[in-house]
């Protein structure tokens, strides 16, 4: 039972990036982000965690939110999570939604810890619908078009053979001249 | 010489037998037609019922929101196939057994197609918004191909219908019988100034044969579009890739049947016994035999298929239609409807025209149930966490599936008071061409003849008139 | 909401001119057929501007439903009361229910309850299959019901696969301050006995910034109102960002395989959150409280008479 267990620790202490940092050091954490940008770019932000000395702290947990409001509420809803590098160094991808002044704040995971840092990004209209509800397979040619073609073609031939009646009429009325099927002079 | 008078009298014969309803109406044809106006009218009654309270009169609730009314569409359709079939398949593959047939089965179509929308029309919810289906139609929906289908399958069976007829029309006008017919003027303007002129038959051969091949792939995607009506749907039972060949064999099936069944009543009552033969009852019946292999054949498809995987709700659907509720819909069908009928034809000694008639009444009673199986029995599988749901139909929705039945057969009759129900000009030129096809049977049977009528001369004689004859 | 009633009456004033210069030109039959089918689409064309205040690009509506909070309102020991005030707030006739309950049996033998709402689907079979365009879907995603066009055909009915779609099969009670209500597709009330009627997303309230019944009414904020397009929900309570509140959550949607893609996720659970065991089975009914029977005026069932 021991030697396992010391194993274990030792694993535990020769792995330093698997360790998670005790979140109570982070004094203050530092964010930078892009000015401006448009919604649908993917912005990659950097967050740093420092300890009270200003040194970067390992293994920490980032969370990352943005301050928004939709249907006349009100929160700050997270965007994502990143751990931070041997450096203290956090970097999280994401890409704006919506339009405005968006506050995104970061601050350590837990309650351990009150610092925070934010950024104000100015997101402008992005260039086009990121969602579309177009949905289907699009075959060039397989529309109303090929029923059309397909009507007029059987009513063609319907009205063909109406007009053919007007002939059969029009037979029937110089009967002079024809013989008749099969007729042999009297 | 001899086989020449008898073809004459053969010709005279049919022509007095086929034109005799048309000038005489008896007591019990009025009788008869008096009675069905009777059930059209107590449907009427029904319907004001269903026009003024909505269609909460019927049996349709939102769990089951199609029933009778749709199965009758769906049986009229179905019935619809037996004109092609007969007229425009036989006459292609030159059967010659047909003749006598085909213009009943054009009948039949002709008016089954006029019955079926009367039952959609029934089925709406906002029967006066009908025209909406054409200022407002969105062709990419299934009812709407119906609609598309069925209008040119009722055109393209009318004009069928009537390119037949104009030389029976002439026949009509020029025969000794009509000379004072009251609708003689209807006759003369249908018949179009038809002489049986040689360009005139060369014509009509022409618009014919066009017509009859072009008629049948309009009458199997009549049949195909109706299918999808329910194919095109997510619903387990209905969503299936055979739905379209699986209706088309239906009608097969059950446009012989009504075929067989419309025959002997019209032989009975009209006296056409000689014309329509036990070899054509036989005929229709081992077609009708052949059919019921075939609808056999995809219910066979259809379940083993399904009921070998048990995907999603097959399980259920199964135990419902095979053990549950269903199950004494669907063995009356699957063995009454569909293998009695064969059994019966298939043995030698039952071939009689009654028996034949009787299988064919089985075989459309089982397709009827059949219908009512894939529309009723479609809808009753729950689409979520509930039980089955049931259905029963209303008196409305029975009394308005009588009535159209009756303004089926009403059509009928009174169609077979303007028009004679056989292709008189096509049988008598029949036996001109083959004689040995009338005296051999001239001598089976003793046919009635009085006098000898003159023939009228829409009908060419391909002899001259025999020596002290007119 | 009143934009959504213009723009579309503006398409039925088009198609009505459009099919009246047609009839008189005499060009009547398959042609005229086909010029008017090509006028009307089966979705609302561009022409259309939406309401939405994310300039120039529209909402796409969605709804997250978390169902480790939804207990069937077992706790609070009356019916689901997003179904009860869907009823109450949308004068919903009997005996339909646009929202409704279901319980749904999960592995292990317990039980689930799963709010059941149209999914508003982006490859809707009910559009896809109506005849006459009386249903169709706005730029926002929406499906809607025009029951001034609508045939009463019940194609749509039998279309859908989550049977999320009513039919008014008489004149149901009503409450009396119904009568004098103008109807509209997103506001269907008044609508007539013949037609088809179904959940609406409540798209006039949420235009207006508020949240449907439903979301309000749920005691345990379960139901999450949602925008694909700005990627964010609400239940009132919270914002989440939507993306991220359905991959950490294993969202999932019904009948997945039938390719209709719903706008409806769940957030699979058993009322965990609330307190609740999955074996403990069991809904109340929910009621309509107005109106009588009577003078041509019934009510009806869901199956069978």
């Amino acid at each position: 039972m021991a030697p396992i267990l010391m194993i274990v620790v030792l694993s535990a202490l020769l792995l330093p990036g698997a360790a998670l940092a005790d979140t109570a050091q982070v004094a203050k954490v530092e964010l930078s982000a892009p000015a401006q940008a448009d919604v649908g770019d993917k912005i990659s932000i950097e967050a740093r965690a420092l300890d009270a000395s200003g040194t970067g702290i390992p293994g920490v947990v980032l969370v990352f939110t943005q301050a928004v409001t939709f249907l006349n509420t009100e929160d700050s809803a997270e965007l994502g999570r990143s751990l931070t590098n041997a450096q203290g160094k956090a970097t999280f991808t994401f890409v704006p939604r919506t339009e405005g002044d968006e506050s995104i704040t970061v601050r350590p995971s837990g309650t351990a810890s009150r610092a925070k840092g934010t950024a104000i990004i100015k997101v402008a209209t992005g260039p086009a619908q990121h969602e579309s509800e177009r949905t289907g397979v699009h075959v060039p040619g397989a529309n109303m078009w090929l029923m059309a073609i397909v009507l007029s073609a059987v009513w063609g031939m319907f009205l063909w053979a109406m007009a053919q009646l007007r002939n059969i009429f029009l037979q029937g009325q110089n009967k002079t001249s024809s013989p008749r099927l099969g007729q042999r002079h009297a | 010489m001899e086989t020449q008078r008898q073809v004459e009298e053969y010709g005279a014969r049919l022509e007095r037998s086929a034109f005799t309803p048309l000038s005489r109406i008896s007591g019990r044809y009025t009788l008869f037609l008096m009675g069905l106006l009777a059930v059209v009218g107590f449907g009427v009654y029904a319907y004001l019922q269903q026009w003024d309270q909505g269609l909460l009169v019927t049996g349709m609730r939102d769990r089951i929101s199609w029933g009778l009314y749709v199965v009758m569409f769906v049986f009229f359709i179905g019935i619809s196939m037996a004109g092609t079939l007969i007229s425009a398949i036989l006459r292609i593959a030159n059967a010659e057994w047909r003749l006598p047939i085909t213009r009943m089965a054009e009948f039949v179509t002709f008016a089954a197609l006029l019955i079926a929308p009367l039952f959609i029309l029934l089925d709406m919810g906002q029967p006066t918004r009908l025209a909406n289906l054409l200022t407002y139609g969105r062709w990419q929906s299934p009812l709407l191909w119906d609609v598309f289908g069925l209008t040119t399958y009722l055109i393209g069976s009318a004009i069928y219908l009537y390119l037949a007829l104009i030389p029976d029309m002439a026949l009509c006008r020029d025969s000794e019988h009509m000379k004072n017919h009251p609708f003689r003027w209807l006759f003369k303007a249908l018949a179009i100034e038809w002489h049986g002129t040689e360009a005139q038959h060369r014509t009509l051969h022409h618009v014919l044969k066009v017509v009859m091949i072009g008629i049948i792939p309009v009458a199997v995607s009549m049949h195909t579009v109706t299918s999808w009506i329910f194919a095109m749907t997510l619903r387990e039972p209905w969503d299936s890739a055979m739905y379209p060949a699986f209706f088309v064999a239906g009608a097969l099936y059950s446009g012989v049947g009504v075929l067989i069944i419309v025959m002997a009543v019209l032989r009975k009552v009209f006296h056409l016994e000689e014309y329509f033969t036990l070899k054509h009852f036989k005929n229709l019946g081992y077609m009708l035999a052949a059919f019921s292999l075939l609808v056999m054949f995809f219910n066979v498809s259809e379940y083993v298929t399904a009921g070998f995987k048990l995907k999603g709700d097959v399980a259920e659907y199964l135990h419902n239609m095979f053990l549950g509720t269903l199950a004494p819909y669907y063995w009356t069908y699957a063995l009454g409807g569909m293998v009695l009928p064969a059994l019966i034809i298939a043995v030698p000694a039952a071939r009689r025209i009654g028996v034949i008639v009787l299988a064919a009444v089985l075989a459309n009673i089982g397709m009827w149930i059949e219908r009512y199986l894939i529309v009723v029995g479609g809808l009753s599988l729950p689409l979520q966490p509930y039980e089955m749901a049931t259905y029963s139909p209303t008196w409305v929705e029975w009394s308005l599936m009588a009535a159209g039945m009756a303004a089926f057969a009403l059509l009928i009759a009174v169609i077979a008071k303007f028009v004679p129900v056989v292709a008189v000009w096509e049988m008598v030129a029949h036996s001109r061409e083959k004689p040995e096809s009338v005296t051999s049977h001239e001598a089976s049977e003793k046919p009635k003849v009085k006098s000898r009528p003159r023939l009228p001369s829409s009908i060419a004689p391909a002899f001259p008139p025999a020596e002290g004859t007119k | 909401m009143s934009e959504e009633n213009t723009k579309h009456k503006l398409q039925h004033g088009i198609s009505r001119r459009g099919f009246i210069k047609l009839a008189g030109a005499g060009a009547l039959g398959l042609t005229a057929a086909s010029q008017g089918l090509r006028i009307i689409s089966a979705k609302a064309s561009a022409e259309q501007k939406p309401a939405s205040p994310t300039g120039g690009r529209v909402r796409q509506w969605a709804v997250v439903i978390n169902l480790r909070r939804c207990d069937g309102c077992q706790s609070q020991g009356t019916a689901p009361q997003c179904a009860q005030a869907c009823i109450d707030g949308r004068f919903v006739a009997e005996p339909m229910q646009w929202l409704e309950v279901y319980e749904h049996e999960q592995h292990g033998g317990g039980s689930f309850f799963a709010p059941t709402l149209c999914m508003q689907c982006q490859n809707p079979p009910c559009v896809n299959v109506c005849p006459v365009a009386a249903t169709w879907s706005t730029p926002e995603g929406i499906v809607l019901i025009d029951q001034r066009r609508c045939i009463g055909c019940r194609l749509c009915m039998a279309a859908c696969p989550f049977e999320r779609r009513f039919f008014l099969w008489g004149n149901p009670p009503r409450p009396p301050e119904t009568a004098l209500v103008q109807y509209s597709p997103t506001h269907q009330i008044g609508a007539k006995k013949g037609t088809v009627m179904k959940c609406d997303f409540c798209t006039d309230i949420t235009a207006a910034g508020r949240l449907p019944y439903c979301a309000q009414a749920c005691p345990s904020h379960a139901i999450y109102w949602a925008d694909m397009e700005e990627d964010l929900a609400t239940n009132g309570e919270e914002v989440k960002k939507l993306s991220v509140f359905l991959a950490d959550n294993e969202a999932y949607r019904m009948k997945e395989e039938l390719g209709t893609k719903p706008r409806v996720y769940y957030l699979p659970g058993h009322g965990q959150d609330v307190g609740r065991s999955a074996f403990a089975k069991g809904l109340k009914e929910v009621h309509w409280s107005w109106g009588q029977e009577g003078n041509g005026v019934k009510s009806w069932k869901r199956s069978g008479r």
